[in-house]
């Protein structure tokens, strides 16, 4: 069941090919890249990883496989291993092992040999068999079984220090591309070894990764910021750049902001909508690639009325599908008319595609019995994908689409877990789905998806069981023979296109975006004094500017000829004293100076009621666009400049940062990201405060007490700060109190927006997973954290107020 | 302060009243006759005019007044037909807890003992979460649709309503008055909706209006998480957040539902401020 799940997960494979590739990265002068990642990884360790974030950060930095991708194809090339023989049977593959190889060191393992036969073997065997004692006792080895390797291999052998062999239970034509995919990663043996006899857990392998890879991990924080850097000894020579950072920013948009304001250097996955100002933008370089992907719509031909092929060909018939791609892909991909990309060889170009044709359509559904058209479900892809950018977006265009055709169509979104769950069940109708290629197969696609065996499995989701096809799949699998194969998946195709148990979608491009200028790229140490200049410079800019508006906005009013009061009296006018009240009413006696500040006050009252009714979400965007991406002077998420590498000792940055060696420069910069954040989670609470305090302070000025003490002379601003103020700050705390509470968990959308990793946000993450313990602890700790507050806002209350210190 | 403010309080009203109430009578208006007023249908794509913008900028349609969507939509039949959506939905959660909350409200004030230790032990449980995160747990169990945000924001506004109520009816049974009514044999029922709830009346109306403004900011906050309304309904909160990717390429799609929300949000707290000055008996003594 679990793997199933699992493999169903697949379907959110992300990157084209399943590789990120570091290494070829040039910088000239510039010893530091950083790139801004998606997710935080789950795990450092390559077998145990199941997404993209996490193949990216070990996989494709740390580590090394026998045989690897061409990068940007699916074609094999020689990695760990130097050559490989095939027995003609094609049941034994015996690998000659490269020379020389050095696995990294960290603060606690130093290598004492090279890679050899022992760690590949070690690799595999950990996957294999749950009673050897270097298997990872927790660890859950999903990739491997649902690639079903403990099937087919049967044995794994050291002949010599540099010679491995495989032999396999059965033929399986796409075994090698298998050996080149992430979960077969070579690992290092003596590591795991000396964890277990330094009496250290062996999970160490999975948190603090030693591999043959160009990176070398260094450091992590959760949810933040990975480091690595430069592999001195790598195989294939030492990479360009001296350090590797991934800054963990989850929000599209928020990444392509970073990455205009020099945050960043290379971003995968820009939003879709961001595409063409990225490349318009003479600053930043947008790389593209024909995606390994496929995006479809299946029918649940197990339910009615899909189980009609004349109702599924009425369906493929109604929807535009070129108006899905200009306005979903926003026009980054291409129809797709076989269940599997171009790219892939034995694409079969032939099968000729259905045409958008409202009248075949309804003809179609009139000879299948449904004349009037019948209620439909679709689940929509509640994440977003290359394959599917927007999965509600693209339901709302077929929904207008289906009901030309007389379909009622319902749109459905589960969240993630909940989706695959029910999708493997098979209670859906209609669904959206999609997959990326992880190895270069077509059987990757033709028998993953839509044999029969991964019926149960939950990844044909279709739920198609068709003979024809189904035995052409199976028996391409388990021949060698790649032109023979070719035949068979191309026949299947055509057989697919008669039947279309999809309507395939597209096939989109995969985009990377990364600075142009990285060449002459040199991080400012801080940039210390020049930054602070800068930012003192325009605040009073900004102030100035506010200031001289209000000024002119105000008197210019005041200078125009007519008399407000009059205007507002009617032509009939009044008499003298009406006039006299009603500018009295208005303040319009005053003189003007005195007018301009209740002006001001007003218009202060004003703004802080524009910021309490504010979305915060928007108004966060807002400030990021205006303060770092168009004045450039505060960073745009992230909690510390990346060029700090601050020990953690308190997990305070504004405290770690005066504990470590950078000092003072360090602890500006932590405090500089605060800034945006600050503003943006305070500006709500602060409109309800200043409203709080003039309501509750009028309220206390009009007190006996307060008359009193301004008969007895006492000055006007003792009046204020020591009479009546103090009296008035008890709604203030509550208030205070209050919003603290809210404030801690409830700033989710200002965590999200930030990168910030917030309490609120792990939260949310943790309802999206089920993840229970995580939800009740987090509830409860939150709930204790607001009761310690109101707690303290008790305590407060006996000191501020005398009335309660009395009666004690 | 003085003088001034006592004569504006029933014959005339501030700018700031006027300002609210007519930024809420416009929507309500616009919100009612929703239907007519929209040009197009919501859901209606328009397939070779995607991303236009307003009628007024370059490249605008006269057809298209604020422009259309990236699924070639038109916007301002999108934030017309959304007012009504909107606003329901602010209307419905307020209304929720106003039933719950005065029920449980006056149930704990009158009655008294364990039934109002009970109460408010329960109404301070659902007041330690933290809001946001409580309606999103309620959400994460029930489905995101429109009527689960509805409760959910619904049930996380039960408590300051039962607060209020059950603050105004402890002070009011203790009255003279309503020990009359009692001697004279009135009936729970009778002491609680005759009595005590017109007296907390003013107070609710007030907190109404607030809390109003509140569900709808809070519904478009849902709806950015993606919990919210689900399309093809055009709610504000979730047309702001779809096109927020596109802030910078077709600002306007993403700048006029988040005005929409922002002016019906600053509406309603001007009103609901002028109503507190007015109705709420501490703050009338002031003026």
């Amino acid at each position: 069941m679990r793997k199933s799940i699992f493999r169903a997960m697949l379907l959110a494979w992300t990157i084209a090919l399943g590789q990120l590739t570091f290494m070829p990265l040039v910088f000239a002068g510039a010893k530091t890249l950083v790139y801004c990642s998606e997710g935080s990884p789950k795990t450092f360790n390559p077998q145990l990883a199941t997404d993209g974030t996490s193949a990216n950060a070990s996989a494709h930095t740390v580590f090394n496989r026998l045989v690897e991708f061409k990068e940007g194809s699916s074609e094999i090339i020689p990695a760990l291993a130097e050559s490989w023989v095939i027995a003609k049977d094609s049941l034994k593959y015996t690998f000659k092992l490269r020379k020389g190889v050095k696995f990294h060191s960290n603060s606690f393992f130093k290598p004492t040999r090279d890679m050899n036969a022992d760690d590949v073997v070690y690799s595999f065997q950990v996957q294999m068999d749950p009673k050897n004692p270097l298997t990872l006792k927790n660890g859950n080895y999903e990739y491997f079984t649902s690639m079903e390797m403990d099937k087919i291999i049967k044995s794994i052998t050291k002949v010599d220090d540099y010679t491995v062999e495989f032999v396999l239970s059965r033929k399986e034509a796409p075994f090698l591309a298998n050996l080149a995919m992430d979960f077969t990663s070579v690992l290092s043996k003596e590591y795991a070894e000396s964890l277990l006899k330094a009496g250290q857990v062996l999970e160490t392998i999975s948190t603090n990764p030693i591999g043959t890879g160009p990176f070398v991990f260094k450091s992590y924080q959760k949810d933040t910021i990975i480091r690595f850097t430069a592999h001195e000894n790598y195989f294939r020579g030492k990479p360009k750049i001296d350090s590797l950072v991934f800054a963990v920013t989850p929000d599209a948009s928020v990444r392509y902001q970073k990455l205009k304001a020099g945050e960043c250097h290379f971003v995968s996955e820009p939003a879709p909508a961001d595409i063409e100002n990225i490349a318009k933008n003479p600053k930043l370089k947008l790389m593209k690639e024909p995606g390994l992907n496929v995006g479809y719509l299946a029918f649940n031909t197990e339910k009615k009325p899909y189980d009609s092929l004349k109702v599924r060909q009425a369906i493929m018939h109604a929807l535009n599908r070129q108006s899905y791609i200009d306005a979903v892909y926003l026009g980054h991909a291409t129809i797709a008319k076989n269940p599997m990309p171009p790219l892939i060889w034995s694409y079969n170009d032939k099968v000729k595609d259905y045409e958008y044709n409202v009248e075949k359509a309804k003809q179609l559904l009139k000879e299948a019995g449904y004349e009037k058209g019948f209620d439909a479900e679709m689940w929509a892809l509640p994440i977003s994908r290359p394959y599917n950018p927007s999965g509600k977006k693209l339901a709302e265009l077929m929904q207008s689409d289906l009901a030309k055709i007389g379909i009622k169509l319902k749109i459905s979104t589960f969240d993630w877990p909940i989706h695959l769950e029910k999708s493997r069940n098979g209670e859906h109708q209609m669904i959206q789905a999609g997959w990326t290629g992880d190895n270069g197969d077509p059987d990757n696609f033709l028998n993953i998806l839509l044999s029969c065996a991964s019926v149960p499995s939950g990844t044909n989701v279709a739920r198609w069981c068709y003979k024809p096809y189904n035995d052409l799949v199976t028996q391409a699998k388990q021949m060698t023979n790649q032109q023979k194969r070719t035949e068979l998946y191309k026949k299947a195709q055509v057989i697919f296109k008669e039947q279309i148990p999809w309507v395939t979608l597209a096939h989109a491009q995969v985009f990377r975006a990364m600075s142009s200028q990285v060449s002459g790229y040199t991080i400012h140490p801080f940039g210390g004094d020049l930054l602070k200049k800068w930012i003192l410079n325009k605040i009073i800019v900004l102030a100035l500017t506010l200031f001289g508006a209000s000024l002119i906005s105000f008197f210019l009013v005041r200078l125009v000829p007519g008399d407000p009061v009059l205007n507002l009296l009617g032509e009939r006018g009044g008499s003298v004293e009406q006039i006299e009240t009603m500018k009295a009413r208005l303040g319009l006696d005053k003189p003007l100076p005195v007018q301009y500040l209740s002006f001001l006050k007003n218009s202060l009252m004003g703004a802080s009621l524009v910021g309490y009714s504010m979305p915060i979400f928007w108004w966060g965007l807002l400030l990021i666009l205006f303060f770092s991406v168009h004045l450039g002077i505060l960073p745009v998420s992230g909690r510390i400049d990346i060029v700090y590498d601050i020990p953690t000792k308190t997990g305070l940055l504004l405290i770690d940062t005066w504990l470590s060696a950078e000092g003072a420069v360090a602890f500006f910069s932590a405090l500089k990201q605060l800034l945006l954040p600050a503003i943006v989670l305070g500006t709500i609470p602060l409109a309800m405060i200043s409203r709080m305090t003039r309501s509750s302070l009028l309220e206390v000025l009009s007190e006996d007490y307060v008359r009193t003490a301004r008969a007895q002379g006492i000055p006007e601003r003792l009046v204020i700060w020591r009479v009546a103020f103090r009296n008035a700050l008890i709604p203030i705390v509550t208030l205070i109190g209050l919003l603290v509470g809210s404030i801690m968990t409830g700033a989710v959308l200002t965590e999200t927006l930030f990168s910030w990793p917030g309490v609120g946000l792990w939260l949310v993450k943790s309802v999206e997973a089920r993840d229970y313990p995580v939800i009740q602890g987090g509830i409860l700790y939150a709930s204790f954290g607001v009761a310690l507050i109101n707690l303290t806002v008790d305590a407060l209350y006996t000191k501020l107020n005398p009335k309660l210190r009395m009666t004690q | 302060m003085s003088s001034q403010a006592g004569s504006s309080t029933r014959s005339s009203m501030t700018i700031g009243t006027r300002l609210g109430l007519f930024i809420v009578l416009f929507f309500t208006l616009v919100s009612v006759f929703s239907p007519w007023l929209a040009p197009f249908k919501a859901d209606q794509n328009f397939q070779d005019a995607l991303k236009r913008p307003p009628a007024w900028s370059e490249g605008g349609q006269a057809q298209f007044v604020f422009g259309t969507d990236d699924l070639g939509r038109d916007i301002l039949s999108r934030l017309i037909r959304g007012a009504p959506v909107s606003l329901g939905l602010g209307l419905s959660v307020v209304i929720f807890s106003i039933l719950f909350g005065t029920f449980t409200g006056l149930l704990a004030g009158t009655i008294g003992g364990w039934v109002d230790q009970g109460c408010s032990r329960i109404m301070d449980i659902i007041m330690a979460l933290p809001s946001m995160l409580m309606a999103i747990v309620v959400i994460a169990v029930l489905g995101p649709s429109l009527t689960n945000t509805v409760i959910a924001l619904g049930l996380v506004g039960v408590p300051s309503i039962f607060r209020i109520v059950r603050g105004g009816a402890l002070g009011e049974v203790r009255k003279n008055y309503v020990i009359a009514a009692k001697t004279f044999g009135a009936g729970w029922f009778r002491v609680a909706f005759r009595h005590v709830l017109p007296n907390c009346m003013s107070l609710l109306i007030v907190q109404g209006t607030l809390g109003l403004s509140n569900a709808i900011l809070d519904a478009a906050a849902l709806g950015f998480l993606g919990l919210g309304a689900q399309p093809p309904i055009p709610e504000w909160g979730t047309m702001l957040s779809d096109s927020r990717s596109f802030i910078e390429s077709s600002p306007w799609m993403v700048t006029l539902p988040g005005l929409c929300i922002l002016l019906v949000v600053i509406g309603l707290n001007l009103l609901g401020d002028s109503l507190r000055d007015r109705l709420d008996p501490k703050l009338r003594k002031i003026s």
